[in-house]
């Protein structure tokens, strides 16, 4: 009889044969001495074999442990991130508060209720704001600095046990980013006095300008932006970018590139150009004769006077409205009174919301080329129900054809995307929180980071890459939960189907929608974002 | 903070047994080293995950390996690390006991070892799985993604090639 072959000895030896063949072996054994010679050999040599390597090695003896380094990963990163996110919100938050909504706010009040101290109560306000804002501002922005200083030593931490080149290259992308980064205080003027500031005629600041004073007037050109507060501005210059004004009076009298913003209970545009939008709100609105702005005007004041011509729509919130001059488009008002004197000529419609149709008041020479149109008060408006309108129903259908194709070319382009899950309890949580901070914070570092000029095609990626995440999320979303109702992995085109439609249906839904379409939201971004950056730091462990 | 001291804790202790089992089976001190703070990383992260029936070396092995015969299989770039377990049976000789023997005669762990790290990625991973970490020739087979046979195929053809070299070394010293 034939002997047992070297496979037979070796793996009995290590007690790996199957027990049939274990059986046959044993067998032969008993018969032949040769082999069960061969085989006690065979096991002394794995026996010595595993003997050696257990013998252990002198230098594992000396070995140095390094310090553990924890992992700094997902949670460390969402950890900077919150913080910079926090800090910088409220910095936001106050900033905005108080010089938007706040003051453009209070003066909206003055259509219904009068009071005439607001705007000495606002522009002290903005005053106390802008000097201790400066410093705010400076802080501010050198926190930017430190705060991507901060992520970016964290990324290097993070890659240094990857892999040296990830690491190498982070330390080059920040060093580029800390020569090329402009000193941020660089792109700002601020001035002030507390009596008065003039930038003389023959004065060119190329600069953002913030200014505060009791009297302020801007006679030269200012290429950047313009943000003044004080009792009285004039500006007479030249202000290229956009002019914010919150004083008691402001009177512009020389050409502004972009928006002109402004709070003041007397706001006057004499023979003035304002190059884009025009926002005010006072008491007294004036665009002279001579005043020209080019595209929208949004008005809210007690008394409201359209001398000059206004390119696009004019929007008026006001007791009474007197329009004398053009309009390119549109007249909407809100108002007490709407009085069309001389030559005045709207060239779109007019609508006009107001107790009676008789506060409408039309000179024999105005013009309105568009309709007449009589609102009533808003009480009578009656919104409609938009679940019995066709088009409702035919734009969900193109919304689901458009993110069910969208969702199978992206999780055809990403398979990685398709093992996503919503983890129970914490994990969904922890996918809503990370979804949460990117919402609210990539918008705000975009911001931030457009202010260094150099900084603007950045916060345009971000922001791009934040639209398409929010608009991807909810897809990836119905993914998993066309996942959760197929068996893993069957009919994935299907199942995709059936989870986008259970979300189009679901953000639908009268009263909670918003908040579903908000939850899922987050939380596929909050996946997306766990998966974008998993696979990160897993390049990194494998270069 | 509890979880961080027992960490640090086990961590110490474990540090280099797990180094030990990385370098040998990545054939490197300095990949070694890499794939320990990685492996660790992995165990910090499951942490919460472990279950107390099963020995800690056993669960903490398991990373080491996986995480090794994944950079191992990166390294060699084709999915057929473990070779062909047809083609590696061809040419199996029949041996004879003093051949078997030899190994034992040399009585040389330094030797072996050394022996040992020369050897292919094919041949030294199983025999580190199974004789130095003790795993079963199933588990092997299933760490590696390959037939139980293969498994076998593979030790016997690692010891013939351990053989070989330490006969040669001892043939040349003598």
């Amino acid at each position: 009889m034939s002997h047992l072959t070297p496979l037979q000895m070796s793996m009995y030896a290590d007690n790996a044969l199957p027990a049939d063949e274990a059986h046959t072996v044993v067998a032969h054994l008993d018969t032949c001495e040769t082999c069960r010679i061969l085989l006690s050999a065979y096991q002394s040599e794995t026996q010595y074999l595993a003997g050696a390597m257990h013998n252990d090695d002198p230098d594992l003896a000396e070995l140095v442990i390094p310090e553990f380094s924890r992992p700094a990963s997902l949670r460390g990163f969402a950890m900077v991130n919150l913080a910079t996110g926090l800090v910088i919100w409220a910095a936001q938050f106050l900033w905005k508060t108080i010089f938007g909504e706040l003051i453009v706010n209070a003066a909206d009040w003055l259509t219904s209720i009068y009071l005439p101290d607001i705007y000495a109560v606002a522009s002290s306000t903005a005053l106390y704001f802008i000097e201790e804002g400066t410093a705010m501002f400076d802080a501010y922005l050198g926190f930017i600095v430190v705060s991507l200083l901060m992520i970016t030593a964290l990324s290097i931490v993070l890659a240094r046990y990857r892999a040296r080149t990830t690491a190498g290259l982070f330390v080059l992308v920040a060093t580029l980013g800390a020569v090329t980064m402009p000193a941020p205080v660089s792109a700002l003027e601020i001035r002030r006095d507390k009596n008065n500031v003039t930038i003389a005629a023959s004065e060119t600041i190329n600069d953002t300008l913030i200014v505060a004073a009791e009297t302020i007037s801007i006679e030269g050109t200012v290429t950047g932006d313009v943000i003044a507060a004080g009792a009285t501005i004039d500006v007479s210059g030249s202000v290229g970018g956009n002019l914010f004004t919150f004083a008691e009076t402001v009177n512009v009298r020389g050409e502004v590139g972009g928006l002109a913003l402004g709070a003041a209970s007397s706001y006057n545009l004499n023979a003035a150009t304002v190059g884009g939008d025009l926002w005010a709100a006072g008491e007294s609105l004036r665009v002279d004769s001579d005043s020209r702005v080019s595209r929208n005007a949004t008005l809210a004041g007690q008394k409201t006077v359209i001398e000059g011509s206004v390119s696009s729509d004019v929007t008026a919130f006001s007791e009474s409205v007197e329009v004398s001059g053009n309009i390119g488009q549109d007249l909407e008002a809100f108002a007490g009174r709407v009085r069309l004197l001389g030559d005045a000529h709207v060239i779109g419609d007019l609508r006009f919301r107001s107790a009676d149709e008789d506060r409408l008041f039309r000179s024999d020479n105005a013009r309105v080329d568009g309709e007449v149109e009589f609102m009533g008060t808003p009480e009578e408006f009656r919104e409609q129900n938009p679940y019995a309108t066709v088009q409702f129903y035919l734009w969900q259908i193109a919304r689901l054809i458009a993110a069910f194709l969208v969702g199978v070319v992206l999780f055809w382009l990403v398979p990685g995307l398709r093992s996503l899950t919503i983890g129970a309890g914490i994990d969904g949580l922890k996918s809503a929180g990370i979804g949460f901070l990117t919402i609210v914070s990539v918008p705000i570092m975009a911001v931030l980071v457009a202010i260094t000029l150099i900084g603007l095609p950045f916060s345009f990626i971000a922001v791009v890459g934040l639209l398409t995440g929010v608009y991807l999320a909810k897809i990836i979303v119905a993914g998993v939960i066309g996942r959760m109702l197929f068996a893993e992995g069957t009919r994935p085109v299907l199942s995709l189907l059936v989870g986008i439609s259970i979300v189009i249906v679901a953000v639908n839904l009268p009263f909670i929608g918003g908040i579903v379409s908000f939850l899922l939201t987050i939380i596929g971004l909050g996946l997306l974002v766990q998966y974008l950056f998993g696979l990160i730091s897993n390049r990194g462990a494998v270069a | 903070m509890a979880k961080n001291t027992a960490f640090e804790i086990l961590y110490r202790e474990y540090y280099v047994r797990v180094f030990g089992l990385c370098r040998r089976l990545l054939n490197s001190s300095d990949l070694a080293q890499d794939a320990t703070q990685e492996v660790f990383m992995r165990v910090y992260k499951s942490f919460g995950k472990y279950d107390a029936e099963q020995p800690f070396w056993q669960w903490i092995a398991t990373f080491a390996n996986n995480h090794c015969i994944d950079l191992l299989r990166q390294r060699s770039r084709a999915d057929a690390l473990f070779g062909d377990e047809t083609i590696e049976m061809e040419d199996i000789a029949a041996v004879d006991v003093p051949v078997v023997n030899d190994l034992i005669a040399l009585q040389d762990a330094e030797a072996m070892n050394e022996a040992i790290s020369t050897l292919p990625d094919k041949y030294r991973v199983p025999v580190v799985l199974a004789y130095f970490n003790q795993l079963s020739y199933d588990e092997v087979a299933t760490q590696l993604d390959i037939s139980r046979n293969h498994v076998g195929v593979l030790l016997l053809r690692a010891k013939q090639s351990l053989r070989t070299a330490l006969t040669a070394v001892d043939g040349g010293s003598l």
